[in-house]
């Protein structure tokens, strides 16, 4: 480790970096500077510039405008960049797409130690604990190809590190892993980071994660819209969040007031703009009367809701009102007559291994069920065969009423199917992709035209009829997507990881098109995701793990059911996370789990708890942690679930 | 340049091949299936071609005349008839491809020392073997000539080989093929294949293997190494050369063994020779590799120039000596046009290195070129 280095030195700072793609501009004027030791975070959406200006960082990408400098060198030329390529580490987007398929995890790593030439008395050690740290020691003989998305996130890790670099860049190691798998990774970057005295770059697209970072700069449309320390950015906000009770919450008056309103299932969080708690009180309680005092609480705005207002006040977009229970699934007389999906023991093998094991769940019209699980639980498998793509080994499927193993084409034809990679056709326009999968199924001119209109409208595409379906942004390009899947009117959409890489704003504009379909228009839809906060909006829930359906309750049921199991959640925030977590697991918590940078931890009686705690931290001569009761979400309740069947089924496999 | 990382990279890139069984297939089985369909395709050897002859004449002169035709391996006899409507018919049905037609007074006329006409009806839809038949018909035409002129008598069926000889004109050119006594066409045509299929598979293995990691962003491993551009296509080379060498050694022998050319020079020299050619080609690869992103592209760009190269600007129908000048420039930009006359005239007439030292050093010099240019054109830090 460079340690005479100059330690104010920043480690890097680009200075009004500008980078264009022939005529499509990736990055205009981005300035940031990443501190030593510093966990540095990039956020935005897909399309925001993020990976140009981790490869211009890296040295791989060159760019027209301003300056990069990393370790104080200016890295303008192929030249340049190779003087610090030495002590740094780079990890390209890509779940493993980096990493070879073919060979183990551990010949993996020989090779990037040797490409790097780490002599073998230091690599082989160092191996050794990346190894341990990460626990794919076991599987060291296992080919890459074969890893699950968490394994394949950690072994790039092992491999951007063997060479002991000071500074690693990590273009969205978490996209597309399960909620489970990312929160170990970010445990593992935080010891790396602490140990070795490593300074990290890193990018994604989750918003949730930004509390993790020690620094961040939120990107939209090639720009830094912000940048600092998560609490600085979010007091810099000048707003709070009024929690209002959803029974208590009058959702019209409300939004004419708020342009900001966000529906979770029992509560609507109204972004109120005023550095003030009382001001915020008064503001809301206007709206809903003073009756409704008890039923409101003034919280501090999460970044989420920072950037969410950021991007409504550059862009000047309304956001769609989000609506979890405001406004209930319709329940026919005869509610339970007949599924609109019915999957009985539906079961797929793919040689021994077993991808789907009995799965069984029904999902009523009008419903949103949200299948759930980490990466290869089994959830694609199962959507693929609910739409005919795929035979099941065993089981029965009943989709629209027809059974999907003698009835495939007439499935089809009920079904709307939206799979993870927005099957477009991008040299088309909008309306031509539209049209085109109006011939697809069948529909006859004049009604395919009517149709195309609905679902312009539908999903705000008017305007853009003639726009390349490849120009479009993320979010209007899923929403395209989505109008394809529904252009024929089906009863029953599958949604196979719909809102992957798209901006909050357009997650918002999404679900509220999910939430009319269903409503209004009786629906049924199934669908996968990896954001949490999309689960709390779903009716109902299947949690799968290894092929299985564990759990599948609503999510209120679903929270209801583990406090009772283990008690109330408490949130520990403390200076020194990583070394607090390890204190309170070895002083009899066993459940403590890193949380942003606090840890979430569940108890029965709370007071005695936080005595322990207190008790344990300060043997461990940490300082005195602050101890606040929240609400249970569904990453708390998933996470749990998640980790007691992984400790069961480690517990069965010695 | 540090030897270690180039073995680095060359080791991982063979454990890789070995285990990819897809890649596996394209490196060892395309190459023989190529050389196979090739030679099956492009030789035109005309054998046991159906034959009809329509004698209008039915004298002793006239069967004699057909029996002459019909001694030859490459006629077959089909049909025989008296009626001209049946030329028409065998053609159209296609039971034959060529119909004799003799004439009326065939005998008379040709005692009578008349000049006497007859006529051979070739099925003209199908061109390349039309045309060597028509030459086999015209060479067998000719000696019967030959003899008729002395005279016409002595060819008939009971004219005995004494008279015949005693009848032969006072000079008669006799023509040997040299290299390829019997003419077959698997002699001309195989060494031309062995340059095609070395043309061919080198660069798309070596494009394919380069334009991948592109496609998948394991390239950002070495972008943003330390690992220099000129040891990273040393990692990508070294393993497509050898995988290369096993063909080219597979390759020969089938048309050795297989196809039963024989090979008339000397091993170790022929081995250097394609071992100079195997690198000038796979280099040809890593500067296509270079240029593309997409796996589709390399594809379609080594393929297609290869096909176009190595049938058009190498020499394979016609010497190159013979070309028009831009052709003959053309030909020059690629190795194809140098290994040729090296690979005709090492294995099949033995000629040793000392003869075709400028082709060679041509080769050794092209190598060392275009890995020069794919260095040059290759970029760790790049504009997209």
């Amino acid at each position: 480790m460079a340690s005479s280095a100059n330690a104010a030195e920043p480690v890097v700072a680009v200075e009004r970096l500008g980078k264009r793609y022939r005529r499509a501009v990736a990055l205009q004027a981005v300035s940031l500077t990443v501190p030593r030791g510093q966990l540095y975070g990039l956020i935005g959406p897909d399309g925001a510039g993020k990976s140009s200006l981790l490869k211009a960082v890296a040295g791989v990408l060159s760019y027209e405008e301003g300056a990069v400098r990393v370790f104080g060198k200016l890295i303008d030329s192929e030249r340049a960049a190779e003087d610090v390529k030495a002590r740094l580490g780079f990890m390209p987007q890509g779940l493993g797409l980096n990493l070879y398929g073919e060979l183990s995890i551990e010949e993996n790593v020989d090779f990037f130690a040797r490409l790097r030439l780490v002599p073998a008395h230091e690599a082989a050690p160092r191996k050794e604990r990346l190894l341990a740290m990460t626990r794919l020691a076991p599987y060291r003989e296992r080919p890459m190809k074969n890893l699950s998305g968490g394994m394949k996130q950690k072994l790039g890790l092992v491999c951007t590190l063997i060479h002991a670099p000071e500074l690693i860049i990590l273009d969205e190691p978490t996209t597309g892993v399960d909620p489970v798998s990312r929160r170990d990774f970010w445990v593992i970057l935080a010891q790396l980071i602490e140990e070795h005295r490593l300074t990290a770059l890193v990018s994604t697209a989750y918003l949730d994660e930004a509390s993790r970072f020690d620094r961040l700069a939120l990107m939209h449309a090639g720009r830094v819209m912000a940048e600092g320390e998560p609490e600085r950015l979010v007091r810099d906000a000048r707003a709070r969040i009024v929690e209002l009770q959803a029974d208590a919450a009058q959702p019209g008056p409300l939004e004419q007031r708020f342009a900001q309103i966000d529906w979770r299932a029992n509560v609507a969080r109204i972004y109120v703009e005023g550095d003030d708690d009382d001001s915020a009180r008064r503001a809301v309680l206007d709206v809903v009367g003073p009756a409704t005092a008890p039923h409101l609480a003034v919280r501090q705005p999460e970044l989420e809701d920072v950037f969410v207002a950021l991007l409504r006040a550059q862009d000047g977009v309304a956001i769609e009102p989000l609506r979890g229970l405001s406004a209930p699934a319709p329940r026919h007389a005869s509610a339970d007559a007949e599924h609109a999906i019915d999957a009985r023991e539906l079961t797929r093998s793919f040689g021994a291994f077993r991808a789907v094991d009995a799965a069984s769940f029904g999902v009523h019209y009008g419903e949103i069920f949200g299948l759930l699980g980490a990466n290869g639980a089994g959830k694609t498998t199962v959507i693929k065969m609910l739409t005919g793509i795929l035979p099941p080994s065993s089981g029965l499927g009943r989709v629209a009423g027809a059974d999907m193993r003698r009835a495939g084409q007439a499935i089809k034809e009920r079904i709307g199917y939206m799979s993870q990679a927005f099957s477009l056709y991008t040299d088309l326009t909008v309306m031509e992709n539209l049209l085109l999968f109006a011939g697809v199924y069948g529909l006859e001119r004049r009604l395919a035209q009517e149709r195309a209109r609905w679902v312009l409208a539908l999903g705000g595409l008017e305007g853009h009829e003639d726009r390349a379906a490849s120009s479009l942004p993320m979010g209007l390009r899923q929403r395209l997507a989505l109008g394809c899947a529904l252009i024929h009117q089906p009863r029953v959409l599958f949604l196979d990881e719909p809102t992957s890489g798209v901006d909050p704003i357009g997650r918002r504009r999404f679900w509220a098109i999910l939430q009319e379909l269903a409503r209004e228009q009786g629906v049924a839809i199934l669908l996968t995701t990896h954001y949490m906060s999309e689960a709390e909006l779903c009716d109902r829930l299947a949690l799968m793990f290894a092929g299985r359906v564990v759990a599948d309750a609503t999510p209120a049921a679903m929270k209801a059911q583990l406090a009772a199991e283990q008690g109330q959640l408490l949130d520990v925030s403390t200076a020194a996370p990583a070394a607090a977590l390890a204190a309170m697991r070895a002083a009899g918590f066993p459940g403590a789990v890193l949380h942003g940078r606090g840890i979430h931890v569940m108890a029965h009686d709370p007071r005695d708890a936080q005595e322990r705690m207190r008790a344990a931290l300060e043997r461990a001569g940490l300082p005195e942690p602050l101890v606040a009761r929240r609400e249970l979400s569904m990453e708390d309740v998933f996470v749990h679930r998640i980790l007691a069947l992984e400790a069961a089924a480690a517990a069965r496999t010695p | 340049m540090t030897p270690k990382r180039v073995l680095a990279l060359a080791g991982k890139e063979v454990r890789e091949i070995l285990r990819d069984r897809l890649y596996l297939m394209l490196a060892f089985l395309l190459p023989i299936t190529l050389l196979v369909v090739f030679a099956y395709g492009m030789t035109s050897d005309v054998k046991n071609v159906g034959f009809v002859v329509v004698d209008e004449d039915q004298t002793p002169t006239s069967r004699d005349y057909a029996r002459q035709f019909l001694a030859s391996r490459h006629f077959r006899l089909v049909a025989s008839g008296q009626d001209p409507a049946l030329i028409d018919e065998v053609l159209r049905t296609e039971r034959a491809r060529v119909v004799l037609w003799i004439g009326p007074d065939f005998e008379k006329r040709l005692l009578a020392r008349q000049p006497v006409e007859v006529a051979a009806h070739i099925d003209g839809a199908v061109t390349p073997p039309g045309r060597t038949i028509r030459a086999y018909l015209e060479a067998i035409n000719a000696q019967a000539n030959a003899i008729y002129q002395t005279n016409p008598r002595l060819a008939q069926a009971d004219a005995g080989p004494d008279c015949c000889r005693q009848a032969a004109p006072p000079v008669r050119m006799e023509t040997r093929f040299l290299y390829n006594p019997e003419v077959r066409n698997i002699v001309m045509v195989a060494p031309s294949l062995l340059m095609l299929v070395l043309l061919l598979v080198p660069p798309l293995l070596i494009a394919v293997s380069v334009v991948r990691e592109k496609e998948s962003g394991a390239i950002y491993n070495i972008a943003s190494s330390t690992v220099s551009r000129f040891e990273f296509l040393l990692g990508k080379l070294l393993p497509a050369v050898m995988i290369c060498m096993i063909n080219a050694v597979v390759l020969w022998l089938l048309v050795a063994f297989y196809f039963g050319v024989a090979f008339r020079g000397s091993v170790p020299q022929f081995a250097f020779a394609l071992l100079l050619y195997v690198l000038a080609t796979a280099g040809l690869g890593l500067l296509v590799s270079a240029a593309v992103r997409t796996q589709q592209a390399a594809i379609i760009i080594t393929t297609i120039t290869a096909m176009i190269v190595a049938t058009q600007f190498a020499g394979f129908f016609a010497p190159l000596d013979t070309a028009e000048p831009a052709n003959r420039f053309l030909a020059r930009l690629f190795p194809a046009g140098y290994f040729l006359p090296v690979v005709r005239g090492m294995y099949l007439k033995g000629a040793g290195m000392g003869v075709y030292w400028v082709e060679l050093a041509a080769l050794a010099v092209y190598s060392g070129v275009v890995l020069w240019l794919a260095h040059a054109f290759f970029r760790k830090r790049t504009k997209a």
